[in-house]
Formats: C-alpha cells, sequence, structure tokens
C-alpha cells in the first residue's frame, strides 16, 4: 500500500461514520411516487405529503385532533345566508417563499386554478360541485364544441363563486348550502398559492382571457408541477424522481420548525427500508403491515414504534354486492348464475354471515384491527358503533342461503368470481377466505378469486361487471359525505358499479347534505348506517390500527389521519 | 473401389455407439441425469406425494373425499390416479393454505418444509411446481430453439439475401426490449401460464438463431467442409452431416442453461406482479413469498429461513442438473474429445 | 467493412418503425377504458374515467393515434410519460445515465474475472478448481437476484455497515440538491462518480463509487456465472481442436498455446453473449434498481409496461431498438476483428 494511498482510506472510513442524519435533518423512507407537487392536480398520499408541508390552507387541523381547528392562512371566518356564503379574513404580514406578501388576490387566483383546470383525474370535483355546481372543469362538463355562450356562463359561476373585498376577506360564494364545505377547506390542496410567481412563470393569468386554454388542462406539463412557491413553514429545494428535499423557510409567519432540512425518498423495497431505519440512514420508515413490524422490527435498538388503540384511519372498506351483473360474455358469473343473484336480500346477509372478522383481525392484523360496522372511518361524524356487525356464522348463513329465491337458490347452486387488485395481499385473502367458507356449505355453490391487474379492473368496473369486490375509500376531507354518499346513494361513485339504487338511502343522504346541525346530521347518519345493516347493502370489512416507526431519537410525533404524513414536519424534532 | 463399397460400415446400434459410451464413462452426466430424473418423478408422482395434503378444491375437482385421498392417490390400479397424474384439473395447482397469517411458521411434522408467509404449504408448492418447470421450461426452450433453428440455420446455410433478411428480421425481435416486452404482453393479454410461456418463447428465440448462425458461419469456413466437398459431398449433406452438428454444440448448452433459466424469468415477473396468480403452484411464487422474510428479528436474522432456502435450493439444482447433463451430452456429441 | 457498417446503420430506422408499430398495435386490443391504466391511480379517480378517456384521447382509432405519435416523435417530442411525471426525453435523460453508470462498472470486472474464470475451469477440466468454478457459478446463476440483492443488503450494508443504497447518502443527495440550485454543482453527464470529478467533489465520487459497490457485486455475480460457463464451454471446444494439440506436440508451451491461440479464438460465442448482456444491462436490470434504489430505467419500464404508460413503453421499446441495433453491429466487426476467416460482402 503506497503511502498517498492511506489518507484516502481513512477519508473512506471517516465518511462511513457519518451515516447517522444530524440532528436538524429529517429523512423519511417510503414507498409510493410523488406524482405531482401542484396542489390542483395532486390526489394521492406521496404528493400531498409533501404539499401539506409547502403550501397552507385557511383552517387546518390542531394537531391531531379531526374535530378542533385553528387559523391558519386565515384568522377568522363567518358562515352566511343558511350556509351559502362563507367570508374569511386573511392573515396580514404573511409572505411566499418567493419573498411576494400574501393577499386576497393570491387566495381568489388559487380556488379559481382549481375550478377552472379541474383536470379529470384531480381533487377539483369537490370543490367544482359546491362552488359551481359541476363536477367537471367546463370542457368536459359541456363539451367540446359548447357554444361560446355556454362557456360564458360557466365563467361567470367561477368568477363569482370567490370574490375579495379587499385585500384581506375572502368570500366564497356557494350554489346551495353545503354543510360539507368547510371541511373541504381543510384539505391539504385547497392551499394559497404565490399568484404573482405562478402567472409570472407562465401559469394561467388569472382572467378570463385564457382560462379555457386551460380548462383540464393536464398540469403535470406546468411550472406547478414542480415548483413551490407557499407560505408554509418549508419550501422546495428540488424534486427529482426518487427524492424529494425541501428546507426550512427563513421569512415563515409562524413559529420557526426545529428541523432545517428534509428528505423524502421512495424506496420501494420494503426490506431495503428496514435497514436503511437499522442503520440510521433513515428517521422514519413505513413498514406498513403489523406482521413485519412484529418479526423484525419491534425491539430493534434504537428504534420506536408509536401506536395506540385509539387511531384509526380514515377509510374504509366493503365488499361490494353486485345488485345487476352486466357484460355480455362475463367470466366474472357463471352462465346460468343470475345476474340479479344480490338482489336478494338473503343472498346478501349469507354471504355476510360468512365473513369471519375476527379471524380477519386475527391472523392479518395481528389483532390489532376494529371491526367497522358501516362504511365510514369510526373517527368521523356519523359514526354509529352500536350498530351490529354480521358474525360469522355459518348456521346462519345456510338459513338465509335456503330462503333465497323462493328456496331455488340452495338447489340450483351459482357460480361467482370474486376479484382483487393484484398485489393486495388484505384483500386476497378477504376473496380467499369467503370463498372457502361459502363453497363449504354445498357443493353447489362454486366460488372462484381472480387477481386483476389494474387495466383489466378499470374496464371491468367502468362496466359493471364485477359481481362481488373488495375494496376501499380514503378520505378526501374529514367529512361523512366523502364515504356516505359515494357507498351508499345510487349517483355515488362506487355504488355505481354495483347497480346500487335504494330510495330510502337515497332520501336520507341528500337530506344530510342540506342539513347545517351537525347534531341533526349525525342523527341521519347512523340512521343510514342501520338501514344499510339490515339491507346488508355492502359488507364492511375492518380496519387496521395504524402505527409510525421512527428512531427513537425523534420526538413530538403524533397521528392525524387526515395527514397524509400522518404528522407535519413543522411539530417534530430530533434529540 | 469395390473393396471400399464392401467396407461400408453397418449403422451402430445406439446403446453400442461411441456417443453412449463416452456420456456413460463421465460421472458428472450421470450425477446430471441422476438430478433430472428425481425432478421428473417428482413431478409425475405429485399427486401421489401430495395426497395427504390437497386443497378442497382439487379433491372436490377430483371427486374424492380428504379420507381417501391417501389411498386412492397412492393406488395405481385406481383410474383417478390416472386422472390426477396425466391430466389434473387446475385447482390442483393452487397451494393450499393453513390459516390467513402473513408470519411463516417453521417445518412441523404436518408441514416438512414450513408454511410461507400467508399460510401457504411450502412443500406442496415444491412439488407441484416442478410440473409447472417442466411445463414451462421445456415448452418455453422447445418453442424458442425451434424458431431459431429454422431460422438460424436457414440464415447461415443459404446466406445471400435470405440471410440478410432473416437476419433483419431477427433484430427486430432482439430490439424489443425482452422482460418489458413480455410484461406488456401479458398486462394486456392476460396472466394466464400460457400467455406467458407464449411472450417468453417469442422474445427468446433471437438468441439461438444468432448463435447458430454465427456458427455456422465459423464451420462452414473451415477446412474439413472444403474437404468434403472436394469429394463430392451435396450441399445439403455437408449441411446436416458436418455443418450442423458442429455448430450446434453451444446452443445446446445454452439451451439447457434456459430450461433453468426460464424459472427465473417467471420468478422476474412475479415480484414484478404479473407472475401466475399468487398462490399458484411455482418455483418463483415460492420464492418471492419470502421476499419480506428474508431478514428475520433482531437477534434472530435466520429465523424464516426456510421460506427461500427450500425454493432456492429447488431451482438450484434443477438448474444444475440440466447443466450438467446438457455439458455431459455435448461432451459425448465432440468427436474430438 | 465500411459499406457493411452503412448498410446496417441504415437499417436501423426500419427497425425501430417496426418496432413502434407493433407495440402500438398491441396497445389496441385493450379498450380506452383498460388503456386510461396509467392515468386512473385510485378509486376516486376511477370516478372520472369517462372525462379521462376523452381528455386524453385514448378512443381515438389506431392509425390517428400513431400517426399523432410519429409525427411528435420526428419534431423529437415523445410525448409524457406518466410513470415518470415528466416528457419521456427528459426521464431518458435523467435515467440512463444511472443504468448506464452501473453497467459500465459492472460489466468490465464481470468480463475480466468470468473469461479467466472460465479459462482456467477449462484448462484444469474435471480438477478441483473446475469444479468449485463450475458449483458456484451453477449457485450464483441459479438463486433469484432478489434474494441475493437483499441478502447483500441485509449483510454488509446492515450488519456490517459497509457501503450504502440508493446512489449517494442522504446528507450528500440535500447538499447537492441545495448545491445545485443554486448553480454550485452541475450535472454534466448524470455519472455521478464522473460529475464529482468534472465540478471538483471528490467526496461525491467517492460516495457514489461505494454506493455502487453492492448493486454492482449483484450483477456481477448473477450476470458473470452464465458468462463464466459459457467461457469454459468455449474454451474446452476450442481446446478439443487439432491445432492445439499441434502446437503442443511441437513444443510450444502450454502458456502460449492457451493464453494466447486458444482463448482468443474462443471468445468469438463471448462476445455475442457480452455484447447482449451489456445492452441488457445498460437497459436497466429492474430487480437489482429496486432492491438498492436506483432510480434507472429498469424500474420506469418496468411500471410502464404494468401501466400501459404508452409514450413511456414506446420510448423505451425505441433506446433499447438502438442500443441493440448498436450493439449488434459492433459484435459482428468484431467477430470479424477477431476471426480472419469471417468476412463480410
Amino acid at each position: 500500500m503506497k503511502r498517498w494511498q492511506i489518507p484516502l482510506i481513512l477519508l473512506g472510513f471517516l465518511s462511513l461514520a457519518w451515516a447517522a442524519t444530524l440532528k436538524d435533518t429529517y429523512v423519511y423512507m417510503t414507498h409510493g411516487d410523488v406524482d405531482t407537487l401542484d396542489p390542483a392536480q395532486a390526489y394521492d398520499t406521496a404528493s400531498l405529503g409533501i404539499i401539506e408541508n409547502v403550501y397552507e390552507t385557511l383552517y387546518t387541523y390542531k394537531k391531531d385532533s379531526l374535530t378542533e381547528y385553528e387559523p391558519l392562512l386565515a384568522t377568522s371566518y363567518e358562515i352566511k345566508d343558511g350556509g351559502k356564503t362563507y367570508v374569511f379574513h386573511l392573515r396580514k404580514g404573511v409572505k411566499f417563499h418567493s419573498g411576494n406578501a400574501m393577499t386576497c388576490k393570491d387566495a381568489e387566483y388559487s380556488f379559481e386554478r382549481i375550478l377552472v383546470t379541474n383536470p379529470g383525474d384531480g381533487p377539483g370535483w369537490f370543490f367544482a360541485e359546491s362552488l359551481v355546481g359541476y363536477d367537471s372543469n367546463a370542457k368536459s362538463a359541456l363539451g367540446e364544441n359548447a357554444s361560446a355562450e355556454d362557456y360564458e356562463k360557466y365563467w361567470n359561476l367561477i368568477d363569482h363563486s370567490v370574490e375579495c373585498e379587499g385585500l384581506y376577506t375572502l368570500r366564497f360564494n356557494l350554489v346551495k348550502p353545503d354543510p360539507t364545505f368547510f371541511a373541504k377547506l381543510l384539505y391539504a390542496g385547497a392551499a394559497i398559492v404565490d399568484s404573482k410567481w405562478a402567472i409570472a412563470h407562465g401559469e394561467w393569468s388569472g382572467t378570463k382571457k385564457d382560462w379555457l386554454d386551460w380548462a383540464g388542462k393536464d398540469l403535470r406539463q406546468g411550472y406547478l408541477h414542480k415548483h413551490m412557491s407557499g407560505t408554509g413553514p418549508y419550501k422546495l429545494v428540488k424534486w427529482d424522481g426518487k427524492n424529494v428535499v425541501a428546507e426550512a423557510f427563513d421569512g415563515y409567519w409562524g413559529k420557526k420548525p426545529r428541523i432545517k432540512k428534509v428528505l423524502v425518498q421512495i424506496v420501494d423495497e420494503k426490506a431495503t427500508r428496514i435497514e436503511a431505519l437499522k442503520r440510521g440512514d433513515a428517521d422514519r420508515v413505513t413498514v406498513g403491515d403489523w406482521a413485519t413490524l412484529e418479526s423484525q422490527v419491534r425491539g430493534l435498538p434504537g428504534i420506536k414504534v408509536w401506536e395506540s388503540k385509539n387511531w384509526a384511519p380514515a377509510s374504509a372498506g366493503v365488499i361490494f354486492l353486485n345488485f345487476k351483473v352486466e357484460g355480455k360474455d362475463n367470466p366474472f358469473i357463471g352462465k346460468n348464475t343470475p345476474r340479479d343473484l344480490f338482489s336478494d336480500v338473503h343472498v346478501r346477509r349469507a354471504f355476510a354471515y360468512l365473513v369471519d372478522q375476527d379471524a380477519l383481525i386475527e391472523d392479518l392484523f395481528l389483532g390489532h384491527g376494529i371491526k367497522l360496522t358501516m362504511a365510514l372511518p369510526p373517527s368521523f361524524l356519523g359514526y354509529d358503533p352500536t350498530i351490529p356487525v354480521y358474525p360469522y356464522d355459518p348456521d346462519k348463513a345456510e338459513a338465509e342461503f335456503k330462503k333465497a329465491f323462493g328456496g331455488k337458490l340452495w338447489d340450483q347452486g351459482f357460480e361467482i368470481t370474486i376479484t382483487f387488485n393484484q398485489g393486495n395481499e388484505f384483500r386476497q385473502t378477504v376473496a380467499e377466505m369467503l370463498k372457502a367458507n361459502v363453497e363449504a356449505l354445498n357443493p353447489k355453490f362454486k366460488v372462484n378469486t381472480q387477481g386483476l391487474q389494474w387495466p383489466d379492473y378499470l374496464k371491468s368496473a367502468r362496466n359493471k361487471m364485477l359481481p362481488i369486490w373488495p375494496l376501499g375509500w380514503v378520505a378526501d376531507y374529514a367529512d361523512p359525505d366523502n364515504f356516505i354518499h359515494p357507498f351508499y346513494h345510487s349517483k355515488g361513485a362506487l355504488a355505481k358499479r354495483q347497480n346500487l339504487n335504494i330510495p330510502e338511502l337515497d332520501q336520507l343522504i341528500e337530506e344530510a347534505r342540506k342539513t347545517v346541525d351537525p347534531n341533526k346530521r349525525a342523527e341521519i347518519y347512523k340512521k343510514i348506517g342501520r338501514l344499510a345493516h339490515e339491507l346488508a347493502v355492502n359488507i364492511p370489512l375492518p380496519s387496521q390500527n395504524p402505527f409510525i416507526v421512527t428512531r427513537d431519537n425523534v420526538k413530538g410525533v403524533y397521528y392525524n389521519p387526515m395527514r397524509s404524513g400522518t404528522f407535519l414536519w413543522k411539530d417534530i424534532y430530533k434529540e | 473401389m469395390a473393396e471400399l463399397a464392401a467396407m461400408k460400415p453397418q449403422r451402430e446400434s445406439f446403446w453400442r455407439s461411441r456417443v453412449w459410451k463416452r456420456f456413460r464413462r463421465n460421472p458428472l452426466a450421470l450425477v446430471g441425469t441422476a438430478i433430472v430424473i428425481f425432478y421428473v418423478l417428482v413431478a409425475i408422482f405429485a399427486p401421489a406425494l401430495t395426497a395427504d395434503r390437497m386443497g378442497r378444491n382439487c379433491l372436490r375437482d377430483l371427486g374424492l373425499k380428504r379420507t381417501e385421498a391417501a389411498r386412492v392417490l397412492r393406488n395405481p390400479l385406481h383410474p383417478v390416479f390416472w386422472r390426477a397424474t396425466v391430466a389434473p384439473p387446475k385447482s390442483c395447482y393452487r397451494i393450499p393454505r393453513k390459516g390467513y397469517s402473513p408470519v411463516p411458521k417453521p417445518p412441523s411434522k404436518k408441514y416438512p418444509l414450513g408454511l410461507a408467509g400467508g399460510g401457504y404449504d411450502i412443500y406442496y408448492g415444491l412439488v407441484w411446481g416442478t410440473r409447472t418447470a417442466f411445463y414451462v421450461g421445456i415448452l418455453v426452450v422447445g418453442i424458442a430453439l425451434l424458431i431459431g433453428i429454422l431460422i438460424g440455420g436457414a440464415s447461415g446455410y443459404i446466406g445471400g439475401w435470405v440471410d440478410n433478411l432473416l437476419m433483419r428480421f431477427t433484430d427486430v425481435i432482439y430490439a424489443f426490449p425482452g422482460l418489458v416486452l413480455v410484461m406488456v404482453v401479458v398486462t394486456i393479454f392476460g396472466r394466464s401460464l400460457t400467455t406467458i410461456m407464449l411472450a417468453i418463447a417469442v422474445v427468446g428465440w433471437p438468441t439461438y438463431a444468432r448463435m447458430l448462425r454465427g456458427n455456422i458461419l465459423k464451420t462452414k469456413a473451415q477446412d474439413y467442409v472444403d474437404a468434403a466437398r472436394a469429394l463430392g459431398a451435396g450441399g445439403l449433406r455437408i449441411f446436416f452431416k458436418h455443418v450442423l452438428p458442429n455448430s450446434i454444440g453451444p446452443l445446446i448448452i445454452l439451451a439447457s442453461l434456459d430450461i433453468g433459466s426460464i424459472v427465473l424469468s417467471v420468478a422476474a415477473l412475479s415480484f414484478l406482479g404479473l407472475g401466475p396468480g399468487i398462490g399458484f403452484a411455482d418455483w418463483g411464487q415460492m420464492v418471492n413469498f419470502a421476499r419480506g422474510w428474508i431478514v428475520g428479528p433482531p437477534g434472530e436474522p435466520l429465523k424464516y429461513w426456510y421460506t427461500w432456502v427450500w425454493p432456492s435450493l429447488m431451482i438450484a439444482l434443477f438448474v444444475l442438473g440440466w447443466n450438467l447433463l446438457g455439458d455431459a451430452v455435448r461432451d459425448a456429441l465432440d468427436p474430438r474429445s | 467493412m465500411l459499406t457493411f457498417t452503412v448498410r446496417r446503420l441504415l437499417q436501423l430506422p426500419l427497425v425501430l418503425f417496426a418496432v413502434s408499430l407493433i407495440i402500438v398495435g398491441m396497445m389496441q386490443f385493450l379498450p380506452p377504458s383498460a388503456r386510461a391504466a396509467a392515468f386512473v391511480k385510485s378509486e376516486q379517480q376511477l370516478a372520472h374515467i369517462d372525462e379521462i378517456i376523452k381528455q386524453y384521447h385514448l378512443d381515438a382509432p389506431f392509425y390517428v393515434q400513431y400517426w399523432t405519435w410519429v409525427q411528435n416523435a420526428l419534431h423529437g417530442n415523445f410525448g409524457f410519460s406518466r410513470v415518470a411525471k415528466k416528457p419521456v426525453l427528459e426521464a431518458f435523460a435523467e435515467k440512463l445515465p444511472v443504468s448506464a453508470e452501473l453497467a459500465f462498472y459492472a460489466f468490465l470486472p464481470m468480463l475480466i474475472v468470468s473469461i479467466w474464470l472460465g479459462t482456467l475451469a477449462a484448462i484444469y477440466r474435471d480438477k478441483l478448481i473446475d469444479q468449485i468454478v463450475r458449483v458456484l457459478a451453477v449457485l450464483f446463476w441459479s438463486i433469484p437476484t432478489f434474494v441475493l440483492g437483499i441478502a447483500l443488503v441485509a449483510v454488509v450494508y446492515g450488519y456490517l455497515r459497509l457501503f450504502g443504497i440508493g446512489r449517494l447518502p442522504s446528507d450528500l443527495i440535500i447538499e447537492l440538491a441545495q448545491a445545485s440550485a443554486v448553480g454550485k454543482f452541475h450535472y454534466y453527464t448524470g455519472f455521478l462518480t464522473l460529475d464529482g470529478l468534472l465540478n471538483g467533489r471528490l467526496d461525491v465520487t467517492w460516495a457514489a463509487l461505494k454506493h455502487l459497490v453492492l448493486p454492482a457485486l449483484t450483477l456481477i455475480l448473477v450476470q458473470g456465472a452464465q458468462l463464466v460457463r459459457v467461457m469454459r464451454s468455449s474454451m474446452l471446444d476450442e481446446l478439443g481442436k487439432d491445432y492445439v494439440r499441434t502446437a503442443r506436440a511441437k513444443g510450444l508451451p502450454d502458456r502460449v498455446v492457451y493464453y494466447k491461440h486458444a482463448r482468443r479464438n474462443a471468445l468469438i460465442p463471448i462476445i455475442t453473449l457480452a455484447g447482449l448482456m451489456f445492452a441488457f444491462m445498460i437497459n436497466g436490470v429492474v430487480i437489482t434498481e429496486t432492491i438498492f434504489n436506483l432510480p434507472g430505467l429498469g424500474q420506469w419500464a418496468a411500471l410502464a409496461a404494468v401501466q400501459l404508460d404508452q409514450p413511456a413503453i414506446l420510448g423505451f421499446a425505441l433506446l433499447t431498438a438502438v442500443i441493440v441495433t448498436t450493439a449488434n453491429i459492433v459484435v459482428d466487426l468484431l467477430y470479424a476483428l477477431v476471426d480472419p476467416r469471417i468476412r463480410y460482402e
């Protein structure tokens, strides 16, 4: 070994010692994919996890509470006209990352931009439905060849729905009273964007001049896709493929965070993430399931597992039952099986009695799960824990089957396929378990299970071809309507695919949408849950208790199910 | 001249031929053969070997009750034995699950090789996976070899514009990114084993074609070919008697390696989520079950060794067997060793 | 020789045309709602799938879609990759250096070691060294790549605390992100080992090299095993030839006969295989990239295939076509160089 090589080798070893991250740096490794950093386009957990730390909304959740709010970019608000008008008073002295000052003009621009662009795969629809009465953008709602007048009318709706009175007062004019609107404003994408900076970089001008060009545009090709100028405690340094680097913003209006540098890294392989956590190269990693946690992570030196029985995710999953299966040459249902198999409540109840909820929780969640009584997260308004859950009872199931279709089904049998998204082990297990339990009752009952690739799933779901399938939904905003409508209304996004049409449910849901008093609303939702249970409209599935895994020197961690990253970077620190 | 004609040698029988003698004398050839025969037997007797642990659906489709399964499936006089051995229903390729726990369970009396994550019986999966391995490996390599030899042979032998055309066609297929193409085809046309096999075969033949053609070019230029031509032998005769046998050696090596590698390709597809459905008896699937369990808890890093050691061993031995066999066949065919 | 090369190069556009046509043709077997897979990522978005189909013209007929693509491609616009969230060309520029860098650092060591071991095994046929090499080769060839990869991550990175995952350690990632945002660091080539030198940052080069060790090792072990076996068999073929026996009978020392003459001829089939392997490695090796967290072409292409991201699949297939065709031409030229008996008209 030559002499000059020694310092190099020493340097190599020294650099090894720097493996653990420094105190003011936070490294988070997770899986998935950051789709876009544009708040009007982002609709996935990974993207929103960045956006919620860099941009800010008018009001926000207080730490880990879903019911207590604190003012953020607005200092106070009033609701007028029976819920048709919302007036927000904006905070003064707030600066954007670019240095520009925030005024009402930026707020107006940001919200109008959401309504103007509203791409089909973005979150704009739930703002649009409250503010302009359509849920899609102008070109999709009116068609490409609508008349200039029609487009003009749409623009006027947008223009009128968000208005400024002076520099610090923002006014929303809804098309009709919407008790969910406040909750919608807490969505991370309802953020205030630096309008001057955006316009200067080629985004929509904010005026009628070029609005139609931007209607329905894929915002991933725009400037805001990779660049951010918000008011949040962190500013974006760079997003390159798998790494997002952010640093603390000196000019932040609020309390300066203790973590100064953040790296969010997408690492797809779970084993690799865990090794990095062990090595200290990551401060927090996504582990995902209790089985891995208990068998590989629990007890590791230097690691802390954050958990609580009270934590519940803002998501709900059910097994959908298709009341009228459609599609010629449908491979998922037997040729002699009646297409309206699940229209008979006895069949539905029978299937419900054959889902072994306890076994699912025990086996898959290692006991860390809760049964849902309805398709609504337990922490949401209107959830009724007293509604019974169908227990696993093969005898009752058999009795129900024998009553189905006037007793004929038991003799005729049926053949169906339970489908699930390929790769989702939970749903696959649910399918296989249900299959085993149903087939055990009667040899004439043939149940197949099949994993579908995403393209297949899209095609079949859209055409209402699936007879029975487990699926879940993650909350967009913390309001029960975000679940109840899609799951139980005949025009709901999910219920549509099962050809659900129960007028009593529809009525209750529409009534709840109009009711402003939260207690009265809660009562209506409880009624809906109970009715849904009696009719076994779908079969709710248990939810896994969430947990967070970090190095043990990370403090201040909490769990807010509506935060994509479960907590905000500004609230934690390292010792 | 008359003496030469009288001395024309008889066609010697294979069992007395030099090829067989050389093969027999090579110890590694025997090892390779033994290994392959072992796998063949496992594949053939899969129903008998797993009669006591079959899944409900498989039993139902065979019309057997669980209590009589072991007796029937080990009895060669029973018709169901033959049905299960020769044409088992598809449901028999579904690995039975004991419970649904994602945590693997170590080997026990009832489950001698343990349970993989998800409760899958490793022993069952490996035994029936042998059938899948043969099925996939032989069919894919067979098809690819056939196409490759036809095209490469024609190209090398005929030469000229035919060579040019065929090679350009080969280039186009070659130019496709293999794995991506297989993935696209499987995504579009469905994830059945048949689609996967055809996709891999269609992507794989250019290697054989090119290699064969290259060897043919090399051999054509050899002296003994010129000599044969000088003696008056016709073109086709030269090709089949001299050129082809001498060019095919490396091809056989590659083919024997490939039978093993097809199993790995299917495993790679499973890793990417595109293999035959999760729970299908296939070695690649079994290795993938181990994906999250290669490292165990602190202090016992190899706690779940059985999830990946058994399937990997099964694959490794399979590849080794075919390799040794392929080597030995090549050695035996080699006229100058 | 020159006319040969030129003629082959001229055939490249035809190859590209055929490749693109086949891919777009295959995608047509799917209805628009299935082709929307790359655009619809969640149930929420599924509710709006009809708008998405209209917005991205997924229901346009085959020839319209193909013609639009061709026109754009001729102007250098290969479309937008949904999976990469950026234009296809940009995605290439970002990911190709990652895969190429790994391929480069894995290929040469692999070639050298494999040729050496294969030759050794052939010369000492059936002796201990031969047996060891053969068994090891089979072992490493048949281990599923991810088992080897994860084992390396757990043992070398996790337990022995050596090297690293990803391209760089986190502190350097943050530092370089900040530096490049203000123009203090330039990614001239995308090859971190090179860019480190060009920017005068030796620590970057050193860190990048350290992070390449494990993935390169994985590739060397798995791919090298195959090369060793082919080298061995090819060398055995050569050693059995008459000229070898003659040369030895004439008294030439073994070393000269084996290493100078036989090995040179034995390299011919190796050239084909090696060329293929290099092209394959540049293409990206998705499993290795996933395990070691390298944002290369392999991962991107695999995701694009599963999600039917048509512009990405097309772009990637075309790039592969170019790489492979070029590799083939180089291989053919090398053939002629190494073996004077091969001639091209």
